[in-house]
Order: structure tokens, then C-alpha cells, then sequence
């Protein structure tokens, strides 16, 4: 309880302090929460269910929707693990090489490198999704998982060097110099001394890195010409309706294409939380 | 004599190369490592970014270019209503979003850290976390169906409450199309902003609050003489952030209105996109991207002066 909250106790009166708070978290977790609720419960009837009770879930429970976009959704699943977790690798390792060159060392020219490389955060993905685009035919990477990985990693290290250098300068020097004066080389100083230490910061990293590529859109749209190679998020698209549409088997899809990150969410919400606050 | 002071010179010059091999793995380090991340960036990022500048002066189609047109492109683009509508409705879908996800995740923020218990707090994140993980084109999906003017929730919703006349295709029509994508993910609280504002909160020491609440300042008071003060940075940081993504967003025309109707929704973004996938006007579209950087960059410059105007005048 906070002082006011205390004071209002203490006199007898009405706990303004909490129940407002409570009410008005509640409603917006409704409103959010309700969509997401409906999507699932629509998911699981038949055309026939869905009309007759609109707001809720029937039973018994018709499954029969998810069996039909199962082997078309599965394989977008699959695309998208392969691309994220690619993208996923590679960030990892260049905000580390990155963050921790720009964060241990003193070298001529860092400053001004360093500002080179933060600009690249002002340049938005729109300015260079065309020649990018026609760089990628050159390569020959369209419809390839190098389309999608490459550039990807080329967004995501930005913001990734900047968060490792400032997660190493945090770090006491004493660490690396004593390393060091134990007859470490500096590669050993860099695999056992400060890839383990730096573990928490790169879960920072990976945290933004799965959120932007897995949701990422119009960029595998424009270089995946061939659906089968679409991660999850376009492939979303390809499930909508016009007149006369299963519902069910809409909402399945997308309640399937929404559970792997959401599983793994679950298994790590701790993690997550602080990985986010780490930034 | 004097071999032997060749052999010594010899021994010396090899403990020389020898250490001077270290000395310089060790002098540049810091560039062996960046080497491959610069190679990298150079391949990926600086060269589109440096070619779109070039190519928006050019007829660019995507493979040659016939003739350098100077600044045509940029004439052409602003003298087409549909770009400069698209100008129009970014500015009010931008304003819209940055103010709306402020002043929700804020609020939203301001109840997480009137509990004391961490438990409490703990809980409501998640609650506000979890919808974040859903990939973007599902929840957008989602909203197309709220908006959908037969079985969409918002109709049925108004239907079923009694008030079947104000139901409308949302999305459909000019009057209300652009402010329902701006509308989208209503009330917008899952999101970094949020997760940033508890955590900026729950930085500022309890005791300053408290003091504030003992002097007497009601808990509203207290909001506006502490905690917006002590936010500037995660504000500053989040309002231009929102101002980037709102500027650059492309998801509202992708997947529910495809810009439309009529130049309603239409976007410079989505300008990019259909100028150079559908007619293959690569000039065209670089230009409308480097218009895009210059707006980008003139909106964050006034956010960042904004804020810090109005912190420094709480501060006075």
C-alpha cells in the first residue's frame, strides 16, 4: 500500500488507490484479450455452429478445422524456424563481435565509426527495399532463405551492436584485465570471459531479433515469389475470406500460426520480461 | 667477433617479430572483429541506402537505367494528388497513433505501479505481454474482421447493444476508413511502450513518490510534477520510435484496405510499394523513399524538441 492508500485505509474510505487501478487494467485486458479469445473459439466450430452462437464457444468442440490447414500452415511453421532462427544466429553473432570491439577497445577512428553505424538506424526499411530487392535478383537469392536472412541480419545487428556495447562498457574492467594477466589470449578473454558474461544482453537482443523477423511482412512478401517458401506471417494472408467463407477454418490457421512464438513465450515469459526491461 | 654479434642481432630481430605479431593481432583486434560486420553492413545496408539516393534521380525500371531525369521524380510526386494525399494521411494516421500509444501504455503503466506487491505487477505484464508475441499479419487480420461490415465484431457489437445504425463499413468508406487502421489494436497497451514505461516507473525511488504524496500532491498531481519529468528519456525514446514505425507503417494497406477507397488510407509507403511492384517504376519509388527519410527525420527532430521543451518547463 502507498502512503495515500494507507491514509485512506487508516480513515476509513473508499480504497480509490487500488480498485481503480484494478478496474481499469481489467478493461483493457478484456478488450485486448477478447479478440484473441474469439479467434479461438470461432476456430473450433463447424459454419453451422458459428452462426448460431456468434459471441462464444459451442460444443462440442469441432477440431475437423485444423486438420484441413494443417499441412499448408505446418509448412510455413517451419520456413519461419529455419528463417528466424538463421536471422536469429547470425545477429547473435555480429552484435557480439560488434558490442564488444566497440566496448572494450579504444581505437582511432571509434566515435566516428560508431555514429556510421548508428545512422543506419534512421534509414528506414522502405528507402531501401527496392534496390535491396534488385540486389537480391542479382545475388540469384530470390525465393531463397539468403533473401530473407541476410538482409534481416543486416537490420537487426543495428540496434544490436549498440544494446552488447553498452551491456560491455557496464561490465568492470578488472574481469578482462585480469584474464589477461592470468596469461589468457584475447580470444580465450573473448570466448570464456565475455561470450558468458554477456549471455543476459544477447537475450535482449534475440528477444527484438524474434519479434521483427517473425512478424516481418511486406519483405518476404516481394522476394518469396513461390508460396511454399512464405514464412508464417504472409502466410496468414493467404487465408481470408470473401463471401460465403469458412470462418473456422480461418481462424484455425491463424490460431496455429500464432502458437509457436507464443509457446515459446510461456516457457521463457521470465526471461522475456527482463530481456525487454535490459533495454 | 663479429658472428657472434650477428647471431644476437639475429635472436633479437626474431623476439621482435615474434612479440610484434601479438602487438599487432592485439592493435587490431577491435577491426579483425568488426571486419565481417562492416562487410556485412557495406553489402546489406549502405549500398541500397546510398543507391536509392542515386537511383530517385534516374527512370530506374529495376535492371537498366535509360536517362537521368535529375529531380523529375520528385516533380512528378509532388504534383500527384494521390502522393500528396498519401502525405495528408500519414501525418493524421501518425499523430493519431503516436498520441493514442502514449496515453494508453502511460496510463496503463501508472495502474501497474500503483501495486506495491511485485507478484501483482508481474501479472498484469504478462497479461498485457502475451498478445505481443501474435504475429502483426494475425492480429491485423483480426481487426479486418472487427471492421468487416457483415459478421465483423464492431457491427455485431452495435447490433446487438441497439444502435444497428450507426453499423458501417469501417473500412469501406472514406469518412471513417483511415481513423479505424489508426484505431487498430485499440487499446493499444500491448507493446514495448508499456513494458518501457513500467520499468521506467518502477526506476524512479519510491520515496521521491511518496514525499511527493505526503506534501500533500493528490496521486494525479503527483503524475504530472514527478513521474512524466523523470520519463523524458523513455518518452523521448518511445514517441520517436512510434513516429518512425507510424511514418514507415504498411501493414493497414497490405492487408485491410489496400490504400483505398478512393486515396482514403493511401500512404507514401504504400506509394513505394505500388510504384515499384506494380508498375515497375523503380525511380519513382526511391524518390518517394528519400521524400519518406527527410519527413522522418524533420518529425523526430520536433518530437525530441518537443519533449525536452515541456520537460523543461515542468522543471521551472
Amino acid at each position: 500500500m502507498s502512503v495515500s492508500e494507507a491514509g485512506a485505509a487508516r480513515r476509513g474510505r473508499f480504497p480509490w488507490g487500488l480498485v481503480v487501478p484494478t478496474a481499469g487494467l481489467s478493461f483493457f485486458a478484456l478488450v485486448t484479450w477478447y479478440p484473441f479469445v474469439f479467434m479461438l473459439a470461432t476456430s473450433l466450430k463447424t459454419r453451422q455452429q458459428f452462426f448460431e452462437s456468434y459471441w462464444w464457444f459451442t460444443f462440442p468442440f469441432d477440431w475437423m478445422n485444423y486438420v484441413e490447414v494443417w499441412p499448408r500452415v505446418s509448412r510455413a511453421i517451419l520456413n519461419s524456424l529455419v528463417y528466424s532462427g538463421l536471422a536469429l544466429a547470425l545477429t547473435l553473432f555480429f552484435s557480439l563481435l560488434g558490442g564488444y570491439a566497440f566496448g572494450r577497445f579504444n581505437f582511432r577512428g571509434k566515435d566516428i565509426l560508431f555514429l556510421a553505424i548508428l545512422m543506419l538506424l534512421m534509414v528506414p526499411g522502405i528507402l531501401t527495399i527496392v534496390p535491396l530487392f534488385v540486389q537480391m535478383r542479382q545475388f540469384g537469392f530470390m525465393n531463397t532463405w539468403a533473401a530473407l536472412v541476410l538482409p534481416w541480419t543486416g537490420f537487426e545487428m543495428v540496434f544490436g551492436i549498440y544494446l552488447m556495447r553498452l551491456f560491455f562498457e557496464r561490465l568492470p574492467r578488472e574481469l578482462f584485465h585480469a584474464a589477461r594477466v592470468e596469461g589468457a589470449s584475447e580470444w580465450k578473454v573473448l570466448l570464456f570471459v565475455a561470450i558468458p558474461l554477456a549471455l543476459p544482453g544477447l537475450g535482449s537482443v534475440a528477444i527484438l531479433d524474434l519479434l521483427f523477423t517473425w512478424n516481418d511482412l511486406i519483405w518476404p512478401i516481394v522476394t518469396m515469389s513461390d508460396q511454399n517458401n512464405l514464412p508464417v506471417g504472409p502466410t496468414a494472408l493467404l487465408f481470408r475470406g470473401n463471401e460465403n467463407v469458412d470462418y473456422g477454418a480461418i481462424f484455425a490457421a491463424y490460431v496455429t500460426i500464432s502458437a509457436p512464438l507464443i509457446i515459446v513465450f510461456s516457457l521463457f515469459t521470465r526471461q522475456f520480461l527482463r530481456g525487454i526491461e535490459g533495454i | 667477433m663479429s658472428s657472434m654479434s650477428g647471431s644476437v642481432e639475429t635472436s633479437r630481430r626474431r623476439t621482435r617479430e615474434r612479440r610484434s605479431a601479438g602487438y599487432y593481432v592485439n592493435k587490431y583486434l577491435p577491426w579483425i572483429l568488426l571486419a565481417p560486420v562492416l562487410v556485412h553492413l557495406v553489402i546489406f545496408r549502405y549500398i541500397p541506402t546510398f543507391s536509392a539516393f542515386f537511383y530517385s534521380l534516374t527512370d530506374w525500371d529495376g535492371i537498366r537505367i535509360r536517362r537521368f531525369l535529375g529531380l523529375r521524380n520528385f516533380e512528378d510526386l509532388f504534383a500527384d494528388y494521390v502522393f500528396l494525399d498519401g502525405l495528408r494521411n500519414m501525418a493524421i494516421y501518425t499523430s493519431l497513433r503516436v498520441v493514442l500509444l502514449i496515453a494508453f501504455a502511460f496510463l496503463a503503466a501508472e495502474f501497474v505501479i500503483s501495486f506495491r506487491s511485485a507478484a501483482v505487477r508481474t501479472f498484469w505484464k504478462i497479461v498485457f505481454v502475451v498478445p505481443m508475441v501474435v504475429p502483426i499479419s494475425v492480429t491485423y487480420l483480426l481487426w479486418g474482421f472487427i471492421f468487416a461490415p457483415q459478421n465483423g465484431m464492431l457491427n455485431s457489437l452495435l447490433q446487438a447493444i441497439g444502435l444497428a445504425e450507426m453499423a458501417r463499413p469501417w473500412l469501406g468508406s472514406s469518412a471513417t476508413a483511415l481513423y479505424s487502421i489508426a484505431f487498430v489494436q485499440f487499446p493499444f497497451i500491448s507493446g514495448l511502450a508499456f513494458l518501457v514505461f513500467v520499468s521506467a516507473l518502477e526506476g524512479i525511488p519510491r520515496d521521491v513518490m511518496d514525499a511527493c504524496e505526503i506534501e500533500g500532491c493528490g496521486r494525479i498531481r503527483r503524475v504530472f510534477a514527478v513521474d512524466i519529468p523523470m520519463l523524458r528519456g523513455s518518452l523521448i525514446f518511445i514517441a520517436v520510435l512510434l513516429v518512425l514505425s507510424g511514418i514507415q507503417a504498411v501493414e493497414p494497406q497490405l492487408i485491410l484496405t489496400k490504400g483505398g477507397p478512393g486515396t482514403a488510407t493511401e500512404t507514401p509507403g504504400w506509394y513505394v510499394y505500388r510504384a515499384a511492384f506494380q508498375y515497375g517504376d523503380f525511380g519513382l519509388a526511391a524518390a518517394a523513399g528519400v521524400v519518406m527519410v527527410f519527413v522522418g527525420l524533420v518529425f523526430s527532430y520536433y518530437t525530441v524538441r518537443a519533449r525536452y521543451k515541456g520537460a523543461y518547463d515542468v522543471g521551472q
